[in-house]
């Protein structure tokens, strides 16, 4: 299952399904602060692939310069080897979807209507359509309600089709918001942090579901932090820290090595023992630090 | 009399006036995001505060010596209003959605302008302000009168204080601090109640300095004068970039200015001439406004504010 | 007429996740049976007291010194006596009493004891202050003083079902110092505990009823409805009409809090058709009903403001956008309908259109204008929007002003407006003209009530089948969170601009009419705010009033809004000052409307704790501290 990948950057291409998404040199700003330096990221099809790196290291900055929700200051983003324009919608009607860390479901709307929003870019009724009621829009509604349900089969969500999504517990809104992200049939699936706030048989649960959302070919990029989540599930794992890609392989090699580990612990790694310290830019910073510092927006 | 540096001038007292304003409307806006749409008649209420106060003083008082205490009346009298306004009216809204806060200042605003029609003695039309003596001033070829200047240096002396108050104490720096995250600077042991309360305060305070000050310059003032000034601070505010106090001062200037310019020059252009003159004042102030929005969004001070995901 | 189809999800939502209410000790300790006896000892000595005399000179408005049946103001002790008996039997249970109080609380019985105690003693209270003294009371009157209060004493011995979670505290709102010494305030924070919220009542399904005794039950409830509707606006002095505010408004909230409204909506629900065509029927029925050109002419201008109001919830209740100058897309209708209307004013005084025409440039004209504003403004903050349509109602104003020849090109005839707009002809039916059917007559205003109801209805399944789609859960989302909205492939701008739109269209249609109705149009009533109904602080007060994102909501809160005042002659000298009153109090104490969005009730009430991403102030600025972020 797993292909041993080498420990450098890995050229597009070389994989069985071949590349889906590729991230090249993506740089975020944000004033002084630069939240991702250089990042490349290539993700194939039918992979799971893991982000991880300590808090405040820039994934899910990293991921809303995937999706359009940032437009980075440098680089590309291309699926399926087009560039994907920097907006949050063509980006999602290309084919990646996501999910968002703190949650971000439509809270007064009911369960079935959430994963119906998620079913927009594949519909096509407009406000005329709706106002007539043709054949041809019930039709349509039908058909999307009925994919609707599919997917809270699939989430294990049904029964509670009309409750509303705020009254969910949290885990289900978790999973809702997967749900809703997997309604708009995307090749590639970004979840963020699917598991945080779950406990140990949630987790689990996660874990079953992503795997069946890549047995039906969908490609997934996941940011955690529960490493044996991360382990078990990806077949190749990068890590970001202080907004640089620091290494990126299979867990194995990932889960051994020192800088990563440095890292987590917060003990100061040796910055000249990386290969590209180009992007370094202030030797002098404190490289201890666990969290970028957020001197951001000082007026 | 329409000389360039004439309209110049028109433009900066005008816009004086404006952004003193737009200062009520752009602080409470950045520490609570609301629209504080009662501040146009905060600013009425000042005015009317004020000549409340010289009416009832001895005639033989001159108006120099009466100045203070009209301001200090005016002052009492729009600061009470709008931290009343916050603590009964909007504070109990905070977790509202934000359209119910706005619906109430509405409702503020009709019911203070209704308040003064009513009450407020023979107020149903114009009522006379007293004017400075003196004036009207020639700087070269600019004429300038006395109410103008005492508008230019009342906005002068309020921006500077304001300025040193917000960078330089410890209740002005809790305050950036509420603006960009009162979740945080509350945990930090902000008093964030207190600080909204010093921002509608402030506001109010600006206002009656602006209510005065427009008394004093056009000798009149109206129980609905509020609306008008309040659309033209909250567009100034707008302009300037929505929550930044210099933004606001900018954007009344840089709105004054326009709208002066506009209203001498509009005509002068070919196939405009129709448009010219005070009676489309409005509409290219507004024409203004959407430009700049769409050049610059975040106005002309304003910091892009990107939603974090 | 209700709201989105998730009456039944709620239901669900709320058997699941465990509501129950607590009973709590009644303010009066009783016995349970001494309670029940007092109640009803109270309505009967208030029911019997109304078929004597209270006064002895017929002075009083609506003469009450007749003995043998009740008049003026006793109809309403009268209806306020037996409703609060019959609710209260209800919850005795007794066999084939039960449906009389479906949710078998007290709560009801209160408020509706308080109806009847707050019209009563109004009524004596006026005699005495109206005559001079309580000496011109006769005994009939004191007895009505007494038997209500002996049933509200009744009724406060009665325990109530309160809320699961502990008292005032779990409002969204502090009670501070000021609230604490209120005792207004903390009354109404008391009482407003007795109106559990509709998730919580439990009500018998009503599908299990036979289907020709549900439909029975929707005719007489709506043709009631009509009854009360036209008695109100015949009342014919403002005491009378007082009194029946204060028994219809808390009757209201009494009734809903004895369930007996929810298990109407629950039957209206599952007869969605039947019930939409018997609204429709009794809408056409009221200027028969109420064979009279004034209430006609009522009726035509609640049309309006309901229509335009409706067009403005698609905007602001179901988008979430903030439109501070909607009302000068109504005047972009009424000009380009009074423009194209033949009238001798118009520039083009040639032309007259037929109506359809005229309908359809008036929606066009109002639809480019709303893109022209909304096209540069709605990829901005929502903020910004709320500044430009607020310039954009302005401007408005001011530019048909100065399109006078004078100040600028003529178009709009400045300040005195296009006059003399001819009355329109439908099919060769002209509606300036008295026309008479069967034994009614129908005159100006009353075909034009025609018209507009017309209009309302079209706009009413415009707003119900968009909001109840594909376009309309967009809506919905991009007001929700539109960050998430647009990630899950939504184009926030185009959306938006459909809405804003769709908005405009709809308000300059209805505004086609009105230039017809008020036979010219003059820039003056396209303000922000003023004296005469349609501006954009009515509009948008009179949605939130009624509630926001809901099709009755709108239509209930500009009716109220337009007729309360109309009725109620002696403030008309305050009537803005009230106005405004009204506004910051309805805020304070219902901001979810009257009709409260079952998702809206849900979010202004349930403490915010589980709340997924849900900020409801400065949406756009998400915190920056998120959970383990
Ligand atoms: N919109 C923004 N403006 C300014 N700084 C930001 C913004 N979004 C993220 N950051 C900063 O970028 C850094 C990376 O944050 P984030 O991507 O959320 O980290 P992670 O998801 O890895 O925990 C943090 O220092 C954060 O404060
Ligand atoms: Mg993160």
């Amino acid at each position: 299952m797993t292909t041993t990948i080498p420990q450098q950057p890995t050229p597009a291409g070389a994989e069985p399904g071949g590349a889906l998404l590729e991230a090249r040199g993506v740089i975020m700003r944000f004033g002084g602060l630069t939240a991702v330096r250089n990042v490349d990221l290539t993700v194939n099809k039918g992979e799971i692939v893991g982000l991880i790196g300590p808090n405040g290291a820039g994934k899910t900055t990293f991921f809303n310069c995937l999706t359009g929700l940032y437009v980075p200051t440098e680089g590309t983003v291309s699926y399926q080897g087009t560039v994907l324009p920097p907006k949050p919608h063509l980006v999602t009607k290309a084919g990646v979807a996501r999910t968002f860390q703190n949650i971000r479901l439509f809270a007064n709307m009911t369960v079935l209507e959430n994963v119906l929003v998620g079913r927009h870019t594949r519909t096509k009724e407009g406000l005329l359509s709706a106002i007539v009621r043709g054949p041809g829009y019930h039709r349509a509604e039908a058909q999307s309600r009925a994919r609707a349900m599919e997917l809270l089969e699939f989430t294990g969500l049904a029964d509670k089709a009309e409750h509303l999504a705020r009254n969910l517990p949290y885990g289900e809104q978790r999973k809702l918001e997967i749900a809703r992200a997997l309604a708009s049939e995307p090749g590639l699936l970004l979840l963020d942090e699917p598991t945080a706030g779950m406990n140990p048989q949630e987790t689990r649960a996660t874990e079953e579901l992503v795997f069946a959302i890549r047995d039906q070919g969908i490609a997934v990029l996941v940011i955690e932090h529960d490493m044996r989540f991360i382990f078990n599930l990806c077949d190749r794992v990068a890590v970001l820290v202080q907004g640089e890609k620091l290494v990126e392989g299979s867990s194995d090699v990932v889960q051994n090595d020192e800088r990563v580990i440095a890292a987590y612990l917060g003990e100061p790694f040796d910055a000249t023992s990386q290969d590209d310290t180009a992007a370094r830019e202030t030797p002098g910073t404190d490289q201890a630090e666990g969290t970028t510092s957020e001197q951001e927006n000082d007026r | 009399m329409h000389t360039l540096p004439q309209q110049l001038a028109n433009g900066l007292f005008l816009g004086s006036m404006y952004g003193l304003i737009a200062i009520g409307y752009t602080m409470v806006y950045g520490i609570v995001q609301l629209i504080n749409f009662a501040h146009g008649e905060i600013y009425m209420t000042g005015a009317f505060g004020a000549l409340a106060i010289y009416t009832n003083l001895p005639s033989s008082l001159s108006i120099w010596a009466a100045l203070p205490l009209m301001l200090i009346g005016g002052a009492l009298v729009s600061v009470v209003i709008a931290v009343g306004a916050e603590r009964l009216a909007y504070r109990p809204l905070r977790n509202a959605p934000r359209l119910a806060p706005l619906i109430t200042a509405i409702g503020l605003s009709l019911a203070l302008q209704q308040a003064v029609f009513n009450w407020y003695p023979d107020a149903k039309s114009g009522k006379r302000f007293p004017q400075l003596p003196g004036g009207p001033f020639h700087i070269g070829s600019v004429d300038v009168q006395s109410g103008d200047l005492f508008l230019l240096g009342a906005a002068v002396i309020c921006m500077l204080a304001l300025g040193i108050f917000v960078r330089s104490s410890r209740t002005g720096r809790a305050m950036q601090a509420t603006a960009q995250d009162p979740d945080t600077a509350k945990l930090m042991g902000v008093d964030t109640n207190r600080i909204i309360i010093i921002a509608f305060a402030i506001g109010g305070f600006f206002a009656a300095v602006a209510g005065l000050a427009s008394g004093l310059k056009y000798g009149q003032i109206q129980y609905n004068m509020g609306f008008q000034a309040g659309l033209k601070a909250f567009t100034a505010a707008v302009l300037g970039g929505i929550g930044n106090i210099y933004g606001a001062m900018l954007g009344g200037l840089v709105l004054g200015i326009a709208e002066a310019c506009a209203t001498a020059y509009i005509a002068n252009v070919p196939g405009m001439e129709q448009f010219g003159g005070g009676a489309w004042a409005q509409v290219w102030a507004f024409v203004l406004l959407i430009v700049v929005l769409l050049v610059r969004p975040q106005g002309l001070l304003g910091e892009r504010v990107a939603d974090r995901a | 007429m209700t709201d989105l189809p998730i009456a039944a999800a709620e239901e669900a939502a709320a058997a699941t996740a465990g509501h129950s209410t607590r009973r709590t000790a009644p303010f009066i300790p009783l016995p349970v049976t001494a309670a029940r006896a007092t109640t009803l000892a109270g309505a009967v000595i208030t029911t019997a007291s109304t078929f004597m005399s209270w006064t002895y000179t017929t002075d009083f408005p609506g003469d009450l010194t007749v003995s043998g049946y009740p008049g003026g103001l006793q109809v309403m002790t009268l209806i306020g006596a037996l409703l609060t008996g019959v609710v209260a039997l209800g919850t005795f249970g007794l066999k084939g009493l039960r449906w009389l109080n479906p949710a078998r609380t007290n709560n009801g019985v209160l408020l509706l004891a308080l109806a009847t105690l707050g019209t009563t003693w109004y009524t004596v209270i006026d005699i005495a202050a109206k005559l001079g003294g309580f000496a011109n009371l006769d005994p009939g009157g004191i007895v009505a003083f007494i038997g209500a209060l002996v049933l509200f004493a009744g009724a406060l011995a009665l325990p109530l079902d309160r809320h699961p979670e502990e008292a005032a505290d779990t409002e969204y709102y502090e009670l501070g110092w000021f609230e604490q010494v209120t005792p207004v305030v903390r009354g109404y924070a008391w009482l407003r505990e007795a109106r559990l919220h509709h998730s919580e009542l439990r009500v018998p399904d009503t599908r299990k009823l036979n289907p020709w005794l549900q439909r029975l039950v929707i005719v007489v409830v709506y043709a009631l409805g009509l009854k009360i509707l036209t008695f109100g606006l015949a009342t014919d002095y403002s005491d009378i009409f007082i009194g029946y505010l204060i028994v219809v408004a808390i009757g209201v909230w009494g009734l809903s809090a004895s369930g007996l409204i929810k298990q109407f909506q629950q039957l209206t629900q599952h007869n969605k058709r039947f019930a939409g065509t018997i609204g429709v029927i009794t809408a056409i029925a009221y200027p028969f009903a109420q064979n009279n050109e004034l209430w006609a002419n009522l009726g035509v201008y609640v049309l309006i403001v309901a229509t335009v109001a409706l067009g403005l919830n698609i905007v602001v209740g179901l988008t979430g956008l903030l439109d501070l100058g909607y009302v000068a897309f109504l005047g972009v209708g009424a000009y380009t309908a009074a423009l194209v209307s033949g009238s001798p004013f118009s520039i083009w005084s040639g032309t007259q259109f037929p109506f359809w025409a005229a309908a359809l440039a008036g929606m066009i004209a109002a639809c480019v204008f709303g893109v022209l504003i909304g096209a540069p403004t709605l990829r901005l903050r929502g903020d910004y929007l709320a500044i430009v349509t607020l310039g954009f109602g302005e401007i408005f104003r001011i530019v048909v002003r100065n399109l006078d020849g004078v100040s600028g090109p003529k178009v709009t005839n400045g300040p005195n407006g296009i006059a003399q707009i001819p009355d329109l002809s439908i099919f060769g039916y002209n509606l300036g003209d008295t026309h008479s059917v069967g034994s009614f007559t129908l005159g100006r205003f009353a075909n034009y009530y025609l018209l507009m109801l017309v209009i309302t209805v079209i706009v009413v399944l415009v707003f119900t089948r968009a909001a109840d789609s594909r376009i309309g859960r967009s809506w919905i989302a991009i007001r929700e969170d539109e960050t998430a909205a647009t990630a899950m492939g939504i184009n926030g701008f185009r959306v938006k601009l459909v809405a804003f739109a769709l908005g405009a269209s709809l308000a300059g249609l209805a505004g086609t009419v009105f230039a017809h109705v008020t036979n010219s149009v003059v820039p003056d009533p396209y303000q922000f705010s003023g004296p005469v109904p349609p501006n954009s602080a009515f509009l948008l007060a009179a949605v939130v009033l009624g509630g926001m994102g809901t099709v009755s909501g709108p239509i209930l809160g500009a009716a109220l809004l337009y007729v309360i005042p109309q009725k109620l002659g002696f403030l008309s000298k305050y009537e803005l000052f009230a106005f405004g009153i009204a506004l910051i109090l309805i805020m304070r104490f219902r901001p979810e409307g009257i009709i409260p969005n079952r998702r809206r009730q849900l979010e202004f009430h349930e403490d915010d704790a589980p709340a997924p991403g849900n900020r409801p102030m400065g949406d756009d600025t998400v915190p920056a501290t998120t959970a383990g972020a």
